[in-house]
């Protein structure tokens, strides 16, 4: 079992005739931040909204902290805090009203808490504005200073940063990497910003279609996208007979515009070159690229390149 | 159990559209209890024959007997309290924290029906309470088989009962549908209406089944020959709706996928 926070075993869910998720496994540490990626409808939300208990799985299991929901939820639940889709939020109330109400809700004896949450996510200063009137960021900063109340160990955050400022975009990742650092909580974050979720997240979960296509750490994502040369030429397989047999690297991919990305760079790029012309290949096109977060995800689920996601 | 009360009290106490409707209630109900005290609504009603609405008994009588203004009252309070949960996902916040959906959905419901019966007191009673000070509770003649105090203790008693058997319907729409328009839509025009217009179509054979219905359960002991019998018998189906409506709330409730 070892530091499992949350363990997902086969976990399916099915609305009528559709698969929203399909045996999905997964084992969250403690003290990670793990960045869920995948495009609207890929089943993120679905994943936490079951983990959280607002959905009920077809089939599969989920254990938190070595328990099975089965067992019941009641005191398991409260060691997690979920910000899912939108801020539970009143709007007739002010930021601390409503601070107050959850902590009331939680039977939380600790009123000082609210105002040192208002202050981490900045909003000390709201006074007497009401949450209708705030802007979505800043409900959404009143949502994840919502979900910290009670101290819980793991946090479901489904899209926290939308609608967030830059400042205030780097404010929130600082605090959860303060969180982690900390106070070792672990932590779910699912965004669409993958520049974001890069300097952020310690593992990524790719899902696609409701299913886990790829789990990694930054570690090997780094490795993953590290530079490589990609090379065009009138004759692929002649192009990759060479590199193999003459440049004696094996380490390099065809891909499906049958140019080859070759990731294993050679020191003497002019070398490289007279190699090539000697054994007759004609190079079209020759350019060193790095490959993103996102390419990567999009190498990992074969799809287009416009797929909703951030880039900057 | 406690914290989920103690945040819905908080919650009402916070919330204006309650507070503003209870003040329009209670200066209401005062103004035409004032108005009703008055010598010319006295004399309107002895020349119509209807003297018991003289005596506070009768007042008390007549204003439960208003069966849309309650409907009314609940269908608003339903949508204010139970839907906007939903909407400001109160509600999925409770869940999710592990509070079990049983008792979530038990400290909602009763929440709402103590809220929507005490705003029926304040109508029943805010207006009536000028004609008991004036003219005094009623005589033995006024009513049929009770005494005075045991006439308006049944009334209030069984009354409020059946009411809130139509409270508790307005309450289970309101977590099925998880919207505030929704829910007061269906409630005013499906119970305020929809009641009416089954009694009106139904043949005199089935229109004793409506009586023993949250539809027509208010009429058994509205009136002015009621017994103790009535009474009790009322009481305790009307406390069996509310028990079974709950229930299959509540089962509907813990099924329920929360978005």
């Amino acid at each position: 079992m070892g530091n499992a926070v949350l363990e997902i075993k086969n976990l399916s869910k099915r609305y009528n005739s559709q698969w929203a998720l399909k045996n999905v496994n997964l084992r969250l540490e403690k003290g990670r931040i793990y960045g869920l990626i995948g495009k609207n409808g890929a089943g993120k939300t679905t994943l936490m909204r079951m983990v959280s208990g607002l959905s009920f799985p077809t089939d599969g299991t989920v254990e938190l902290f070595g328990r099975s929901k089965d067992n019941g939820i009641e005191n398991i639940n409260r060691r997690i805090g979920a910000l899912i889709e939108y801020p539970a939020v009143i709007g007739n109330m002010t930021a601390k009203e409503n601070m107050h109400f959850q902590c009331l809700m939680r039977g939380l004896p600790n009123f000082e808490l609210e105002d040192e949450l208002l202050e981490l996510t900045g909003l000390k200063d709201t006074g007497r504005k009401k949450v209708k009137n705030f802007s979505l960021g800043m409900k959404q900063r009143l949502g994840i200073a919502v979900v910290l109340l009670g101290s819980p160990e793991l946090l479901l955050l489904d899209e926290p940063i939308n609608a967030l400022d830059p400042s205030g975009v780097i404010e929130i990742r600082n605090l959860l990497k303060r969180l982690r650092e900390f106070e070792n909580k672990t932590i779910l974050i699912s965004s669409h910003n993958l520049p974001e979720l890069y300097q952020t997240a310690t593992d990524y979960i790719i899902i696609h279609n409701g299913e886990v296509k790829d789990i990694l750490t930054h570690e090997e994502l780094e490795e993953h996208c590290k530079s490589y040369i990609s090379i065009e030429s009138t004759d692929i397989n002649k192009l990759a007979m060479v590199l193999e047999k003459e440049l004696k690297t094996g380490n390099f991919q065809v891909m499906p515009d049958k140019s080859i990305s070759l990731y294993d760079l050679p020191g003497n790029m002019e070398q490289f070159g007279q190699v090539l012309y000697d054994n007759g290949v004609v190079v079209t096109k020759l350019a060193a690229v790095e490959t993103s977060l996102e390419e990567y995800y999009m190498h990992v689920i074969g799809g287009d390149t416009n797929d909703g996601f951030v880039q900057e | 159990m406690m914290g989920l009360f103690r945040s819905e009290v908080y919650q009402i106490r916070k919330t204006l559209a309650v507070k503003m409707l209870f003040l329009f209630i209670l200066l209401t109900s005062v103004f035409l209890g004032i108005r009703e005290s008055g010598a010319s609504y006295a004399t309107e009603i002895k020349e119509a024959g209807w003297d018991y609405l003289l005596y506070g008994g009768g007042s008390l009588l007549s204003s439960m007997e208003d069966y849309s203004l309650v409907v009314l009252l609940a269908a608003l309070l339903a949508g204010w309290m139970v839907s906007s949960a939903f909407e400001t996902r109160t509600i999925q916040e409770a869940v999710c924290y592990g509070k079990s959906r049983t008792k979530v959905y038990l400290v909602k419901v009763v929440t709402y029906l103590i809220t929507s019966f005490l705003m029926c007191l304040v109508v029943w009673t805010g207006g009536s309470i000028f004609i008991f000070i004036k003219n005094g509770i009623g005589t033995q003649e006024v009513v049929g088989n009770l005494c005075q105090w045991n006439y308006i203790a049944g009334m209030l008693f069984a009354g409020s009962l059946a009411y809130l058997s139509i409270f508790v319907i307005c309450g289970v729409i309101a977590f099925i549908t998880q919207k505030t328009s929704i829910t007061m839509g269906i409630c005013i025009i499906g119970i305020a209406f929809g009641f009416n217009i089954i009694t009106a179509l139904l043949p005199e054979s089935l229109l004793k089944i409506v009586n023993y219905t949250p539809a027509g359960l208010y009429r058994q002991v509205l009136k002015m020959d009621v017994s103790f019998n009535d009474i009790i018998r009322t009481s305790c189906i009307s406390a069996a709706w509310i028990v079974a409506i709950c229930a299959a709330g509540l089962w509907k409730f813990k099924r329920t996928e929360l978005k």
